[in-house]
């Protein structure tokens, strides 16, 4: 059995590099990546887009979903949800076991994070200023770190975290 | 002439900050405007982190004009100013 291609894969790129000069490393990495792609984040969004010339659209005329921005459309990627509020939402979706049937973007997420064996998330640490300043809200890497021990111990999921 | 574009910030910020309230416009702006205005969301517009020490968010661009602290009032101003210059 090759353990490579029995299991699902899936990559989440969620924030941007710290060192921009690696952007188009990245969105190379993310572009050659085998498996599902997702991208958690508007600024990541805007990178993958710049980096791999892949238009943004919306998928629907909606701005507002259970209390989370929409989702966006964009070619070779599976999902493209924004960032914090979104994965904070999956984490809680994640630890009451309410994984299935959720229609928002965090639902998507989950739907995606339970379907597939193992999981690569590659954490972007640049900083927003205006979001520490602006909102009092986790950040990423808090969220992320608390997805990965809900994904493993919870849900046996096998993850590698990169933050650059 | 012209269509004027209209990009409505759907990033983190400018989301908590107001952004989402701003879904009237995807129903006025194609009654009011027609062919002439097209308005979408986009996932970011990369204005807060620039302005990030007193934000103005939620922002707005119309055409190449930067709308911040955006209601849909002030949107819909900008789009005639707009148009009314394009005629």
């Amino acid at each position: 059995m090759n353990f490579d291609t029995q299991n699902k894969k899936l990559l989440i790129f969620t924030g941007t590099p710290s060192d921009s000069s690696k952007d188009f490393e990245y969105a190379n990495f993310f572009k050659n990546f085998d498996g599902e792609k997702i991208i958690c984040g508007g600024s990541t969004a805007n990178l993958i887009s710049r980096e791999l010339n892949i238009p943004i659209k919306m998928s629907n005329n909606v701005m507002n979903i259970d209390g989370l921005p929409p989702s966006f459309v964009m070619d070779g990627v599976n999902l493209v949800t924004e960032g914090v509020l979104t994965l904070s939402k999956a984490v809680e979706y994640l630890k009451s076991g309410r994984v299935t049937g959720i229609d928002n973007p965090a639902g998507k997420l989950v739907k995606f994070l339970i379907d597939n064996d193992f999981i690569c998330f590659v954490v972007g640490t640049k900083l927003n200023q205006s979001k520490i300043n602006v909102i009092n809200l986790k950040s990423r890497k808090e969220i992320i770190d608390e997805m990965v021990l809900i994904l493993q111990n919870k849900y046996s999921k096998k993850i590698s975290v990169q933050y650059i | 002439m012209e269509k004027v574009s209209v990009k409505v910030c759907l990033g983190t910020t400018c989301f908590i900050m107001g952004s989402a309230n701003l879904q009237e416009l995807m129903d006025i702006v194609p009654e009011r405007y027609g062919d002439k205005v097209d308005v979408s969301g986009v996932p970011c517009l990369g204005l807060c982190s620039a302005d990030w020490e007193f934000s103005n968010a939620p922002y707005v661009k119309v055409g190449d004009e930067i709308i911040k602290e955006a209601t849909v009032e002030k949107v819909l101003r900008a789009i005639n100013e707009r148009l009314e210059s394009n005629n």
